[in-house]
């Protein structure tokens, strides 16, 4: 059984997912924060990037860095079987969850 | 010309928080962030800010688990002093002592374990202390509100006075660095033989 994914753990997969090879830290980070419209710490994508990578879900490589950055290395992630695999698992999930509801939900008053 | 770098002490405090492997990708992506976008859309001022913020919420974020703790326990003595006193506090003050000491013991070693530095230990310790004795002092000052009584009052006479509960932050400053830096001190010594044998 796949791992179960926070929301949160899903976002972040999702912008790795989005951004193929241009996937680094700040890149992440802007596309985390641009989909949530969200004030989002950098440390918080940072330690999900960190987690995500510790279950197998994610791999990693260093390259070397701009002179933006003060020519200091990126850091790329790629999305693994295991990443692919939760996610799925999460969307069936939500969307099991969601069967049978029209939306928007009405409100009652 | 106007500046282009964080504050310099506010990056050294990054790279306390973070591991050797992330250190250089995680201070690059930030000085980016800084530069590309804090910077231009803010201005120095408010780009050093931001900076600053994000720095302290990964503080926050690394310790939050031995603040909760720590100002769990230092407003539950409080609380139970004031609102059900004791003419013995021996007892309390032992349990409590050493459940504090035993915090800041676990957040140097594991700061130290994490980022391999001792300074690192030391800095966790005082960042759990300041933070729980900030919400401890708030709680303090909001619970004798709630039951404010010449009883409580009494009990907080008794207890050391409101003085004392207010200013544990300072207080505690010294023994959370130095227990710190000692677990961090047993961290390195540890990972270095862990290293060794394998």
């Amino acid at each position: 059984m796949a791992d179960v994914l926070g929301s949160f753990e899903q976002v972040v997969l999702l912008a790795v997912l989005r951004l193929r090879d241009e996937a680094y830290g700040r890149a992440i980070f802007s596309e985390v924060q641009d989909r949530l419209r969200r004030d989002i710490a950098v440390g918080a994508v940072h330690a999900t990037l960190v987690r995500l990578e510790k279950k197998g879900m994610l791999s990693s490589r260093v390259e070397s860095g701009t002179s933006i950055r003060a020519g200091r290395p990126r850091r790329y992630y790629s999305i693994q079987a295991g990443g692919v695999r939760a996610l799925n698992e999460a969307r069936k999930t939500f969307t099991d969850i969601w069967r049978g509801f029209r939306v928007p939900i009405a409100e009652r008053a | 010309m106007t500046r282009s770098t964080p504050p310099a002490w506010a990056e050294w405090l990054l790279y306390l928080l973070l591991s050797p492997r992330d250190r250089e990708t995680v201070s690059g992506d930030m000085l980016e962030l800084y530069r590309d976008a804090a910077l231009q859309a803010r201005g120095p001022r408010p780009a050093d800010l931001w900076y600053v913020r994000e720095v302290l919420r990964l503080a926050w974020l690394q310790n939050r688990g031995w603040i909760t703790l720590l100002s769990l326990s230092m407003f539950g003595r409080t609380t139970l002093d004031w609102l059900v006193p004791t003419s013995d506090f021996g007892p309390r003050a032992l349990w409590s002592t050493t459940f504090g000491a035993g915090i800041f013991l676990l957040a140097g070693f594991v700061a130290a374990w994490r980022s391999s530095s001792v300074v690192s230990g030391a800095f966790a310790s005082l960042t759990t202390a300041l933070a729980a004795g900030l919400v401890h002092s708030v709680g303090a000052v909001t619970l004798l509100a709630a039951s404010y009584s010449p009883e409580t009052l009494a009990a907080v006479r008794q207890s050391g006075g409101l003085s004392e509960a207010i200013t544990l932050p300072i207080l505690l400053c010294s023994p959370a660095v130095a227990l710190g830096a000692a677990a961090a001190i047993d961290a390195r010594l540890l990972s270095t033989v862990t290293s060794c044998r394998s």
